[in-house]
């Protein structure tokens, strides 16, 4: 893949089966580190921060997590996706102790964020789109999720 | 003086990014003329006495009772509910 893309479908996973939130930014993870996105230190730090600071959001029917942790454990900007097999507890980033099921998640890595302050932007609005979750919840195979979110995100220029 | 909004995420580097951008075109079209500050969670000591409003993005931590500035939860800036309402509390506190 091209060094100045963020996403690519060798970095998404659909209809992914995890038991749990680890299992889950594990598989995500370890895509990143294989493609060298990501130190070493990048999965149990993305693992520590979801403790603490939980990013499940609740959207609706569809809900996605966005785990992410220090800019310090990432080598250049990336974004690991998965569409779940099975909706998975995270924790609720807008209530604190309480869980949501979570069908999408968005393992973000990124290094410095204001050159990415577009692209989170865009990922945001995206999210926020019930009917685009639906879409990506649908799609057969990395390669169709990764075209799904080009066209949403207009990712294809990003550096 | 600008009044300042400080918008706190538990790195400084995502969600807080996203809130940042959101606030300045906000106020930006509202007149208001405003510092957006983007900050870790820990580093909101050097701050706290020094702006008007905080936005918390890490809704899970908890701040130290000593900080008395207004404190504003973020998550509408991920979710997209309620977002209008939160931006004008925000804008409240710079007016």
């Amino acid at each position: 893949m091209s060094s100045n893309q963020v996403l690519s479908a060798d970095l998404i996973i659909s209809q992914l089966e995890a038991a749990n939130v680890k299992e889950i930014i594990e598989s995500l993870g370890n895509k990143l580190h294989a493609f060298g996105y990501v130190k070493d230190s990048y999965v149990p730090a993305v693992i520590k921060r979801e403790g603490m600071f939980p990013t499940g959001l609740p959207l609706g029917n569809i809900n996605v997590a966005i785990p992410h942790t220090d800019v310090e454990h990432v080598n250049k900007p990336a974004i690991a996706v998965a569409t779940l097999a099975h909706p998975v507890s995270f924790g609720n980033m807008g209530d604190s102790g309480n869980t949501l099921k979570v069908s999408i998640v968005f393992l973000l890595a990124m290094k410095e964020p204001h050159a990415q302050v577009d692209l989170l932007q865009n990922l945001v609005e995206t999210f926020q789109n019930p009917e685009v979750l639906e879409i990506l919840l649908g799609a057969a195979n990395p390669k169709e999720i990764e075209e799904i979110l080009n066209q949403y995100l207009k990712l294809k220029e990003v550096h | 003086m600008a009044k300042r909004v400080l918008v706190l995420c538990g790195n400084g580097v995502a969600t807080s990014t996203v809130a940042c951008k959101k606030i300045q075109e906000y106020m930006a079209n509202a007149n208001v003329r405003c510092e957006v500050i983007q900050a870790k969670i820990g580093e909101l000591a050097s701050y706290a006495d020094k702006v008007d409003v905080i936005v918390l993005m890490a809704m899970g931590a908890t701040l130290p009772d000593t900080v008395k500035t207004p404190l504003i939860k973020g998550l509408p800036f991920l979710t997209g509910m309620g977002l209008k309402e939160t931006l004008e509390e925000i804008k409240k506190h710079l007016q």
